[in-house]
């Protein structure tokens, strides 16, 4: 009972913080979501309407589809990457090198993403570095559109993100017992399979952890899009900051709650393969006993 | 209401390019100091005053001259100037007017038309007592507004800009924003009525029939490469080959050509869109804020700034006392031809359409680019 409390007490500081900053909001948020809005003022009274506006509208259903859109491809992008990234890290073994490519890999969260954007949009560009190459080499005879395109903003969030998906995918490879691997190897497994059969299924954990870092972040992305996009990659984030900037924060309030709902849907979603991975992690490490 | 009359635009464009007679009534050597109207010279109470001031190319540059020179001469007062462009900035000037009415996010500024008229409908403005402004007997009679809420400091307007190197023959119609040979490399700012407004004119609508419009550029949206925020990002896409044409103001367009930009601004041959830019003060300011505002708003129709305005911004001075500066002359933008031929706005009714275009701004144009 004591430890109990004391665990509360320790967690009372992160929890009045959360009940204050997200629960509060969230209250508020919700009130203004069933206020009538009318010319550039929330009226008085009660109404469904700006969810009725929300979800009968197909606009709002584009917008969505392309917030999903975006979150996807950056993760599984970012999972493309990331895993190799990983395990070449994990396979470091020369302390300095390994700092040099942690410096490297962690170097997005050390700059502003104003910054980061703006250095893709040098790079992405119709005159850019990337498109000056592909002209140099007799790719492409025209620019090849990747500025101000869904593209651009995916390549730009996978760079950002990318430690995101790392970081976890590297804490679980640490903690793989070698001599798993070893044994595969003693019982005549190839080093692919050694890979495929022992080593993924005990990292997929940190793997879908990464994920669910990934997609949560990549939906909420506001600088990037907005930067990056040109008007033309319209996601919750940057409607949320319009209507926000027209005063219209009863709608403003409805596609906040849009945008957490996603969120927490991919969570759960997350967290129930995360569940089954445990059980089917549990059983490949049991089985050869 | 601030509907400019061909016959007002007739009046303004004399005035304006009349330079001798201007010449002849320009108080050249009035230097636009002193406190005539009670202001912030003759009291030593502190006062901070924020100024809203547009961002971007050199329009920053006489308001911030005018604010160091006029701190210098009234210690008390501090000016504070918030740069943004007034479709984004004029938005949070609403909000802090619902949530905080009483510390309002700027005292007083510089207003395109449009805003100024959105400032009339949700009660932004303060009324300026025109009989104690001294310099406001010079302003051009079509720049003074009825309800006194605001005062016209000079005049732009709204035509093609586009980049020299990439298009040749020069554009010289609104329909050249629509040409297949511009197909994806259109520019534009975010929430550009104008560009839908000719769109409309050309398809049989006009400024209270935009239908045509919206279903025009619906269909021709991927003629729009990206839309732009802010002044600077504008600049950026024009001059990097990412867009070769936009419509925009004459002003900020030549800014960007005297900066060295390979840009130039053409009135279109069915008209260019007259934009006058008022001074404003805000609702909201102490009785001591606004007699600096007032004060500020005074001497910046004096002709030394407001000459300084008409040369930086390159925009017909709104004060008599002003002669257009002599490199203007050449310029198309204010021949009579271009002037004779502006196209009437009546501002009211943009800024009562505002909520309604936006909406469908995000949802036929940008939805589709």
């Amino acid at each position: 009972m004591a430890v109990r409390l004391r665990g509360y007490g320790l967690l009372s500081p992160a929890l009045a913080v959360m009940a204050v900053f997200f629960l509060g909001a969230m209250v508020v948020l919700l009130v203004f979501s069933l206020q009538p809005f009318s010319g550039s003022q929330m009226l008085p009274g009660t109404t469904l309407d700006n969810y009725r506006h929300f979800l009968g509208d197909g606009y709002y259903r584009g917008v969505l589809a392309t917030t999903m859109k975006l979150g996807g491809l950056a993760t599984g992008l970012a999972l493309l990457i990331g895993y190799p990234t990983s395990y070449a890290l994990h396979k470091v073994r020369r302390p300095a090198w390994r700092s040099v490519c942690y410096f490297v890999l962690f170097s997005p969260l050390l700059t502003s993403v104003v910054v980061r954007s703006y250095g893709w949009s040098l790079l992405l560009g119709d005159h850019g570095l990337i498109n000056a190459t592909l002209r140099g080499l007799h790719l492409t005879s025209g620019p090849v559109h990747l500025l101000y395109e869904l593209s651009g903003v995916t390549v730009a969030l996978v760079h950002i993100l990318l430690p995101f998906m790392v970081f976890p995918i590297l804490g679980v490879l640490g903690q793989v017992d070698e001599s798993l691997r070893e044994a595969a190897a003693d019982l005549g497994a190839s080093r692919l399979q050694t890979f495929w059969r022992v080593t993924v299924p005990l990292t997929v954990q940190g793997a879908l952890v990464g994920c669910q870092l990934v997609f949560a972040l990549a939906i909420s992305a506001f600088a990037t899009p907005s930067l990056l996009g040109g008007g033309r990659v319209q996601v919750l984030a940057t409607l949320i900051y319009g209507d926000v900037g027209e005063l219209n924060w009863p709608l403003a309030a409805v596609e906040s709650y849009a945008l957490l709902v996603l969120a927490l849907l991919a969570i759960g979603l997350f967290n129930w393969l995360l569940g089954r991975t445990r059980t089917g992690a549990a059983a490949t490490v049991e089985a050869p006993a | 209401m601030d509907n400019i009359t061909r016959r007002k635009l007739l009046a303004l464009a004399g005035t304006a390019l009349g330079g001798a007679v201007l010449a002849s009534c320009g108080g050249g050597g009035s230097s636009g100091g002193g406190s005539q109207g009670g202001g912030g010279g003759q009291s030593n109470k502190k006062v901070k005053v924020t100024m809203f001031v547009f961002l971007g190319g050199d329009l920053g540059v006489m308001p911030k001259a005018f604010a160091k020179e006029y701190m210098a001469a009234h210690p008390n007062v501090t000016i504070e100037i918030y740069e943004n462009s007034n479709t984004v900035g004029y938005p949070k000037m609403l909000a802090a007017k619902q949530t905080t009415p009483d510390q309002p996010l700027v005292n007083m500024g510089f207003f395109n038309a449009q805003t100024t008229a959105q400032g009339d409908l949700d009660g932004m403005w303060n009324k300026l007592d025109y009989g104690a402004l001294s310099h406001a007997k010079d302003v051009l009679p079509v720049l003074k507004r009825k309800n006194q809420q605001g005062i016209g400091l000079g005049s732009d307007q709204v035509g093609i800009v586009y980049n020299t190197k990439a298009l040749t023959p020069a554009p010289t119609a609104w329909a050249d924003l629509w040409d297949d040979k511009v197909k994806g490399k259109v520019t534009y700012f975010d929430y550009y009525w104008q560009g839908v407004l000719m769109a409309a004119r050309a398809n049989g609508g006009s400024l209270t029939k935009m239908d045509p419009g919206w279903t025009f550029w619906k269909q021709h949206a991927k003629w729009i490469r990206t839309i732009v925020t802010s002044n600077p990002q504008y600049l950026d896409v024009l001059t990097n080959g990412t867009a070769s044409i936009t419509s925009y103001f004459n002003g900020t367009g030549l800014q960007w050509k005297r900066g060295g930009a390979p840009l130039d601004y053409v009135p279109p041959k069915e008209g260019a869109i007259s934009v006058p830019v008022y001074l404003t003060t805000v609702k909201g300011n102490t009785q001591d804020q606004e007699q600096v505002c007032h004060d500020i708003v005074n001497q910046m129709l004096s002709p030394k700034w407001c000459q300084q305005w008409a040369t930086t911004s390159i925009q017909v001075p709104g004060s008599s006392a002003v002669k257009l500066p002599q490199e203007f002359g050449s310029l198309p933008a204010f021949q009579k031809q271009t002037i004779d031929h502006f196209i009437p706005v009546d501002w009211v009714t943009v800024a009562k359409q505002t909520a309604d275009w936006k909406k469908r701004w995000d949802q036929d144009v940008k939805a589709n680019i």
